[in-house]
C-alpha cells in the first residue's frame, strides 16, 4: 500500500496512505501534477492539530464508506449529518472554525459539507436576536428598519422546511 | 493587535507560513470547492464585530459559533445554503450583511438546484420574480403534508357509479351531469352536491329532458352551465345544451349561429370571459367510420355564435381524452391520445400545447422535470399558477395510476406530488374533480369498472406567487 507525506503549517510530516490522502481533491492534484515524490506536501494553511482531524475524518470514510445515495437530489436536508460525523462536529469553535477552512481548501467535499450543515443547524429554529447571539452578529439595523424587514418576512408560515 | 494575532493563529497554527513551496506552479491550479481567501486584512475593519466580551474564553458550547462573521463571503453564504427557508429569513433580520446576502439570487438557484428543483431559463432570466417565494411554493407544493387526501363523510342521495360525467362548480356547489356505467348504460341524471353540509341531493330539473349521455364537457359561465357532445352509446352525439342553474332548467339549443361544430365525444372544452372553446375529440360518420376531428372552435356564449378557430403555431394533432385548463388566460391542453375501435391506443401524449387568444396561436414549450406517466382520460385542474393532473391512463403501460403531477407554468417544470402517508387514492381514469375555495372534490371515475370513489384533497397551502 502506498504512503505520501504531508506536511502541516508547523512543520509535522504526517504519512498517510494515499488513498485517504486523494479524498482531498487537492492534494489528489497535486499528486497528479507531481508524479511520485518522497517529499512531503507542504500544506501550508493547516495545522498538525487540524490536518490529524481531517485525516482521522478521511479515514473513516474510506473505511466506512457512505452507501450511494439513490437519485434523490435533497441532499441538503439538514437532519442528514451520519452519526459518526455529528460526533465529529462537536469541537470547540476554533476547531471547527479550521476544519471548515482546511475543508474548503483541501477541497473535501463532504468534510465541508458536515461542518458548514453543523454550523447551519446551531440558528434553527431561532429568533434573529438569539442569532446574533450564536453568530456573534452586531445589529447595524435601526428598530425601524428591523421592523420593516419584520413584516416584509410576514409572509412565511412555519412549515417546517 | 489581539485580533489580528488571534487570526493569524488560527490559519497558520501560530506560525508564519512556511517557505517550502517547491511547487508553486501546480498549486495555483487548486481549485477549492468554495474560492479560498485567506483571512488578511480585509477582516480587519470587520474586527468590530467581535463585540462581546467573553469572545476569548473559548468554549465547548456547541450552540455558539462566533467565528462566523470572520468567515469569507462564500463559506458563508455555502452555509447558508444549508438553512431552511424559515431560518434565513430570520438571518435576514440580524444585520445589514446577512440581509444583502439573503436577498442575493446565486443563494436561491442553488437552494432551488440542492432541493431537485431545476431552474429553467424564464425563472433565471426573470430578474423581478421573488425567488424566496418561489421556492416557498415549490417546498410547499412538495412536501409530505402539502395535500390531504381523504375519503369524504356525506349523506343524502349519492350518485350510482360512474365515468365520464362532468362536474361543474356553481357556489358552494358541485353540480355532476350524466356520465356512464357501461357503453350501454348511460345516464341524464344532476346530482348535486353541497359542499357545506356534505349533502347529496338529486333535485328536480325543469324544462327539456337531459339526454341519456356521457363524453360531454360543461362549463359555467354566469349562471348557466354550457354543455357541448357527448355520446349515448348507441350512435347520437348531442349538440349544445345549457342549464340554468338559478331555475333548474335544461335547455337543448336547437339553434346557434355561425358555422356549428359536428357533435362529438371525448373531445375537451376551456372557458375565456364568454367564449367557450373546444378542441377535437371523435365520432362516427354516417358510414359508421370512427373519425378523429382535427378542428378547434369557440362559442361566443353572450350571442350563441360558433367560430371555427383558425389558429397558427405548433397545434396539437387531433386526439381524444386529453385535458384543457386555463391559466393566466391561455388554454393548456395536456396528453389524450389516438384510439381507434380496431386498433385500441395507438398513440398516447403526455404533451402540453398552449394556446394564446390575444395572438390566436399555438406553442408547444420546453418543459422540465420528469415528465408525467400518464395520459389519457386524466383529471386535471388548476391550483394557482399550477396546471395539477390526477390518475388518468398510464403512458407506458393500459392501466390507470393515482400519481399526482403539477405542472409550474412559471418555469415549465413538472412537479411530481408526494401522496399523503394517511389515506392513498385509488388508481383511476374518467373521473372529476371541482375546486371550491382550498378543497377539491373527485368523483367517480374508471378503475377496470365504473367507481363511484368520492375524495376530498386539502391544499394545506396557497402558492404566493401567481
Amino acid at each position: 500500500m502506498s504512503t505520501i507525506k504531508l506536511e502541516s503549517a508547523d512543520e509535522k510530516v504526517f504519512e498517510v496512505e494515499r488513498d485517504i490522502a486523494c479524498m482531498a481533491v487537492t492534494i489528489k492534484n497535486m499528486l497528479e501534477d507531481i508524479g511520485e515524490t518522497d517529499t512531503a506536501i507542504p500544506l501550508p494553511n493547516v495545522t498538525s492539530n487540524i490536518l490529524e482531524k481531517v485525516l482521522e475524518y478521511c479515514k473513516h470514510h474510506k473505511e466506512h464508506p457512505t452507501p450511494q445515495q439513490d437519485e434523490k437530489k435533497d441532499e441538503k436536508r439538514l437532519d442528514d449529518i451520519p452519526p459518526w460525523d455529528r460526533e465529529f462536529c462537536k469541537v470547540d469553535q476554533p476547531t471547527l472554525f479550521e476544519l471548515i477552512l482546511a475543508a474548503n481548501y483541501l477541497d473535501i467535499k463532504p468534510l465541508l459539507d458536515v461542518t458548514c450543515k453543523t454550523v447551519a443547524n446551531m440558528i434553527r429554529g431561532k429568533t434573529p436576536e438569539e442569532i446574533r447571539k450564536i453568530f456573534n452578529i452586531k445589529n447595524d439595523f435601526t428598530p425601524e428598519e428591523e421592523e420593516q424587514i419584520r413584516k416584509e418576512n410576514e409572509w412565511c408560515e412555519d412549515k417546517g422546511n | 493587535m489581539a485580533n489580528e494575532a488571534l487570526l493569524k493563529g488560527l490559519v497558520c497554527g501560530g506560525k508564519e507560513v512556511s517557505a517550502k513551496q517547491t511547487n508553486d506552479d501546480s498549486r495555483a491550479e487548486y481549485q477549492p470547492i468554495v474560492p479560498f481567501q485567506f483571512l488578511d486584512g480585509e477582516y480587519e475593519d470587520d474586527n468590530n464585530n467581535l463585540y462581546q466580551d467573553d469572545f476569548y474564553n473559548f468554549n465547548n458550547n456547541s450552540s455558539l459559533f462566533q467565528y462566523f462573521p470572520l468567515m469569507n463571503d462564500e463559506i458563508k453564504m455555502y452555509i447558508l445554503s444549508f438553512m431552511t427557508l424559515k431560518d434565513l429569513l430570520s438571518l435576514s433580520q440580524s444585520c445589514k450583511e446577512m440581509r444583502a446576502m439573503v436577498e442575493d439570487r446565486l443563494l436561491w438557484f442553488q437552494l432551488l438546484n440542492s432541493h431537485g428543483f431545476s431552474i429553467t431559463d424564464s425563472i433565471r432570466d426573470n430578474s423581478s420574480l421573488d425567488l424566496k417565494k418561489y421556492f416557498s411554493d415549490l417546498k410547499n407544493l412538495t412536501a409530505k403534508n402539502s395535500v390531504q387526501w381523504s375519503p369524504l363523510e356525506f349523506n343524502g342521495v349519492f350518485p350510482t357509479k360512474r365515468y365520464k360525467h362532468t362536474s361543474s362548480v356553481y357556489k358552494n356547489y358541485v353540480v355532476i351531469i350524466g356520465g356512464q356505467r357501461s357503453n350501454s348504460k348511460r345516464y341524464g341524471d344532476i346530482y348535486y352536491y353541497d359542499t357545506k353540509t356534505n349533502e347529496f341531493s338529486r333535485p328536480k330539473i325543469v324544462g327539456d329532458q337531459p339526454p341519456r349521455f356521457s363524453r360531454h364537457t360543461s362549463q359555467v359561465i354566469g349562471d348557466k352551465i354550457y354543455i357541448f357532445g357527448g355520446f349515448n352509446g348507441n350512435g347520437t352525439y348531442f349538440n349544445l345544451s345549457t342549464y340554468n342553474l338559478k331555475l333548474k332548467k335544461w335547455k337543448n339549443i336547437l339553434e346557434t349561429k355561425g358555422m356549428a361544430p359536428d357533435p362529438r365525444s371525448n373531445h375537451s372544452s376551456a372557458v375565456i370571459g364568454s367564449k367557450y372553446y373546444i378542441f377535437s375529440g371523435n365520432n362516427t360518420t354516417n358510414d359508421g367510420e370512427y373519425k378523429i376531428l382535427e378542428d378547434f372552435y369557440y362559442l361566443e356564449t353572450k350571442t350563441l355564435t360558433w367560430h371555427k378557430i383558425n389558429a397558427t403555431g405548433d397545434i396539437p394533432c387531433g386526439r381524444g381524452g386529453h385535458t384543457m385548463e386555463v391559466i393566466d388566460g391561455k388554454i393548456y391542453l395536456f396528453g389524450g391520445g389516438i384510439w381507434s375501435p380496431v386498433s385500441d391506443w395507438t398513440q398516447r401524449f403526455n404533451d402540453i400545447h398552449i394556446y394564446d387568444p390575444e395572438t390566436n396561436c399555438w406553442s408547444k414549450p420546453s418543459i422540465y422535470g420528469p415528465a408525467p406517466n400518464t395520459s389519457t382520460f386524466t383529471t386535471s385542474f388548476v391550483y394557482g399558477r399550477f396546471l395539477v393532473l390526477f390518475g388518468g391512463g398510464c403512458q407506458s403501460t393500459n392501466s390507470v395510476c393515482n400519481n399526482t403531477y403539477a405542472l409550474d407554468t412559471k418555469s415549465m417544470n413538472w412537479i411530481n406530488m408526494p401522496l399523503s402517508d394517511t389515506y392513498t387514492p385509488r388508481p383511476r381514469d374518467m373521473a372529476t374533480a371541482s375546486l371550491v375555495g382550498n378543497n377539491l372534490f373527485v368523483f367517480g371515475g374508471f378503475s377496470g369498472g365504473p367507481v363511484n370513489y368520492f375524495d376530498q384533497i386539502t391544499f394545506n397551502f396557497t402558492p404566493l406567487l401567481k
